[in-house]
């Protein structure tokens, strides 16, 4: 498909001639509103200004104003953001670098210039239902053992990231859901909902994806434990509720009851990694206050909280999205170490995150070093549960 | 090979940029300043390595143009001879603190968030910080001379730097102050001998790169609180403010912003719509006021009772509806996103004398009538002596990025005419320096000597 008039840019044209260009979306830091810091990217990839959120503006203003930018190039770099949105969150006067950064993929993705990289996992993910290139059987050995409930009122969508990357907690999510009282079922088939396609710029692929999953889900309320999903579903127009939100309600009206096991006691203090997409007002999902449900579940808990350097709305990018960490996997390791180094400082025994995405991605960078949980997966291993049937 | 390739070879892999691609975020400032456009970009780490770079621009007779954050209003940062980018951002340490002498050390590319960041747990801050100071560099300041919070104790970020570390085009250093004696290092600015380190401040990347900054520390304000006063018309307003400095009641105003009477109307009329217009002051003053508290009071207390002379009155709606929100959870928050939330915004910015403030307002109303097609505001920010002013220009850039440049030029030379004095030159001013016969002689003789083969920054200060 040509496009020669950039017109999903042009979306977008009255902020590309607005842009301030203040740098804040480069190096802000401002205590008081906890920002430290702002582009994973520019600190773990490359520094140059090309890579940051006023860069994609100027890229973008200069392709609509027909500047002959190499197209090559001009991916090289729009593919090497991790589409956090820190960018778009710290931006003073409400520009959209992320966005714009969005459209700038999928107008590369338009023309064919998309990184050799980024076009393996759009096929991965069209034929193995996954980003990783995975087995698409493997998507769901995560239910091995658990029986889905033939007569359902909740369809658990666990995302593939949860499913290949933290199959413990989509495991532990489905049996939580279980004991509170849901009669859980899911897909037998491996599905993915397009996230990884739409964040890549492959618009018309995760068209394709969202059709699927509306055809081969059963017409019922649905459980959702990926951000990015949850995110990608509201887009498409297709309504989800988080598992966050089912556990966090559970354990405020007693559905849900928790307490310490003996043989496995909790840490005392762990960190927590809010996930860009559960935090960033540029993913939809703001509305949710995820971060809070993540602190009041963990405080119900009787767990303490680290205090983290940044705000969680303004928190660095651990690195795990955008396509970063198969794309660019020396720098996705760099973004990990930042964050893992960190939480010694500030007294923590474990991470934990509600995102499976970011909780998968340190997992494999913390190698058995350091316990990384998601939060499903925290609470089946440090708590016994009770629901209102037990 | 390019003189690029020879220059980039002195960077680390990775720190040098020669692709349009990467050239396009370092063209241009905040300001209507036509962008330029370099040829190489790069990101030195440390100050010996600026050194180098700069002595091999020199040998190939490239310009240099040095970039902080890039957010200043005049245009410095534009290179407009091409060449070569000099961006200050790896430079980020923070060297020492030292409580002792007063004193921190950093490197130019800290910016103010974080250097207020680190300075806090010690109890200490800095004189002046610009309403940038998230993401704006503390060299970008010095170099351009910027002001902002602290003007009324301090004046402007020249008054508060202690000493300069300064890599000079040939690749050689000087220290100047107190740090001149290596032993020594940075306690007193004015220790040898005329004061060189003034040459570098407001110099725009004309005569050295500033490689490294003391600025003298001060304690953070115990208490801090904000209060409004009206007037009835300017010239009440300009003979209070003159009153104010000449008395020294400044010590424990941490800001100080004037209200023109448009801005004045637009803020009370829009949270009460059903307030009579004539009843409203025509300028009002807002107040930061930080320090010990019974201080506080004192002095506010007495400045009320200054103002009362001049007809001036308390103004706790203003300070309600707006002003204290400007400060509200920051220190140096004030302005910048209110320039620019809805649109571009061009600033001239001004040094002027204190009881010149109603000849700058009403030049401002009369731009306001001529150029209808923009939006104007005025801005005056409260020094410990005289007064620092802006014109805004709130443009599309789109559509009106001609008509905007050539309106603005000409602010400038109208605002010379009523006394007022070019700040943050840039290239913005450089028109109205270069009329500036005796001062522009000097200035260019100290650049032939400092800078033979000028390379530094040419344009800037009309050099």
């Amino acid at each position: 498909m040509t496009d020669p008039g950039f017109v999903r840019l042009r979306a977008y044209e009255h902020a590309l001639y607005h842009c301030a260009t203040c740098n804040y979306c480069v190096s802000a830091s401002w205590p008081e509103r906890g920002i430290d810091g702002v582009c994973a990217t520019l600190r773990g990839h490359s520094p140059a200004a090309s890579y940051s959120g006023k860069g994609y503006l100027a890229t973008a203003r200069a392709l609509l104003e027909g500047e002959a930018l190499d197209l090559a190039s001009v991916a090289e770099r729009a593919f090497a953001c991790t589409t956090c949105g820190n960018c778009e969150a710290v931006c003073p006067i409400g520009m959209p670098p992320a966005a714009v950064l969005k459209a700038l993929r999928a107008e590369l993705a338009d023309r064919n210039s998309a990184p050799g990289g980024a076009i393996a996992i759009r096929d991965a993910v069209l034929s193995r239902q996954n980003p990783w290139n995975a087995p698409a059987v493997q998507g769901t050995d995560w239910s091995l053992g658990l029986v889905p409930h033939p007569r359902p009122n909740l369809w658990l969508l666990p995302g593939c990231a949860a499913a290949h990357r933290q199959p413990a907690e989509a495991r532990a999510a489905a049996q939580l859901l279980g004991v509170i009282g849901y009669d859980v079922a899911w897909s037998t088939e491996p599905t993915c909902c397009g996230a990884p396609l739409s964040a890549l710029g492959f618009v018309d692929a995760a068209g394709t994806q969202h059709a699927a999953l509306a055809t081969g889900t059963p017409p019922l309320p649905r459980a959702v434990l990926g951000a990015e999903c949850l995110a990608e579903l509201r887009a498409a127009g297709r309504p989800a509720t988080a598992v966050l939100e089912l556990l966090h309600a559970a354990l405020h009206d007693g559905r849900l009851e928790a307490a310490a096991r003996g043989d496995s006691p909790p840490p005392a203090v762990v960190a927590v990694l809010d996930g860009c997409h559960w935090s960033k007002p540029h993913h939809g999902l703001a509305d949710l206050d995820a971060p809070r449900l993540l602190r009041d579940i963990l405080t119900r808990l009787g767990v303490q909280v680290a205090q983290a350097p940044a705000a969680p709305r303004y928190a660095v990018c651990c690195g795990a999205a955008g396509g970063m960490a198969q794309l660019h996997p020396a720098s996705a390791a760099r973004m990990a170490g930042a964050h893992l180094a960190g939480l010694d400082q500030v007294g923590a025994l474990a991470l934990i995150s509600a995102s499976p995405l970011c909780a998968g991605h340190l997992s494999v960078h913390a190698g058995g070093r350091f316990p990384v949980y998601g939060i499903c997966e925290f609470i089946a291993a440090h708590f016994a549960v009770a629901g209102p049937e037990q | 090979m390019s003189w690029q390739d020879d220059i980039s070879a002195l960077l680390p892999p990775g720190l040098a940029w020669q692709e349009p691609v990467d050239t396009l975020a370092y063209r241009r400032d905040t300001s209507i300043i036509a962008p330029g456009r370099p040829d190489l970009v790069v990101r030195p780490l440390d100050a010996p390595t600026v050194g180098r770079v700069l002595a091999a621009a020199s040998r190939l007779q490239v310009p240099v143009y040095t970039r902080g954050a890039g957010s200043m209003y005049a245009g410095g940062v534009n290179p407009h001879a091409g060449g070569l980018v000099l961006d200050l951002g790896g430079l980020d340490r923070i060297l020492d603190i030292d409580t002792v002498k007063g004193v921190v050390v950093l490197e130019p590319g800290v910016t103010f968030g974080a250097l207020l960041a680190a300075l806090e747990p010690f109890g200490q801050t800095i004189g002046i910080v610009p309403s940038t100071g998230a993401a704006a560099t503390v060299g970008g300041a010095v170099s351009a001379h910027a002001l902002g919070t602290g003007s009324p104790r301090f004046q402007s970020m020249g008054d508060q730097v202690a000493g300069l570390e300064v890599a000079l085009a040939d690749g050689s250093f000087i220290r100047t102050g107190s740090a001149a004696a290596h032993e020594a290092g940075f306690f007193h600015r004015y220790a040898i001998g005329p004061d060189l380190t003034g040459l570098f401040i407001g110099a725009d990347g004309t005569l050295g790169v500033v490689t490294k900054i003391a600025l003298w520390l001060h304690p953070l304000p115990a208490h801090r609180e904000t209060g409004c006063l009206g007037f009835a018309d300017y010239p009440s307003a300009a003979a209070f403010l003159g009153e104010l400095q000449r008395k020294a009641l400044l010590d424990n105003v941490w800001y100080g912003a004037g209200y023109d009477a448009i801005a004045v109307r637009g803020r009370l009329l829009g949270a009460d719509p059903g307030l009579d217009p004539a009843s409203l002051p025509r300028f009002v003053l807002g107040m930061d006021y930080g320090g010990e508290a019974d201080a506080v009071a004192r002095d506010r207390a007495r400045i009320e009772a200054l103002a009362a002379h001049y007809g001036g009155q308390p103004q706790p709606r203003f300070d309600e509806v707006y002003f204290h929100h400007l400060r509200r959870d920051e220190l140096y928050w004030y302005s910048y996103a209110g320039y620019f939330a809805k649109s571009r915004c061009a600033m001239v910015m001004a040094s002027l004398p204190t009881d010149t403030l109603p000849a700058f307002l009403d030049q401002a109303q009369r731009w306001r009538e001529r150029h209808p097609q923009f939006t104007w505001a005025s801005a005056t920010v409260l020094c410990r002596r005289g007064l620092h002013g802006a014109v805004l220009t709130f443009y599309d850039e789109q559509s009106q990025w001609a008509d905007v440049q050539q309106v603005v030029a000409g602010c400038t030379g109208e605002l010379m005419a009523i006394g007022c004095v070019p700040y943050k030159s840039g290239k913005l001013w450089a028109a109205e320096v270069s009329k500036l016969t005796e001062y522009q002689r000097t200035l260019a003789r100290i650049k032939t000597a400092l800078d033979p083969v000028g390379v530094l920054a040419p344009g800037n200060l009309g050099l």
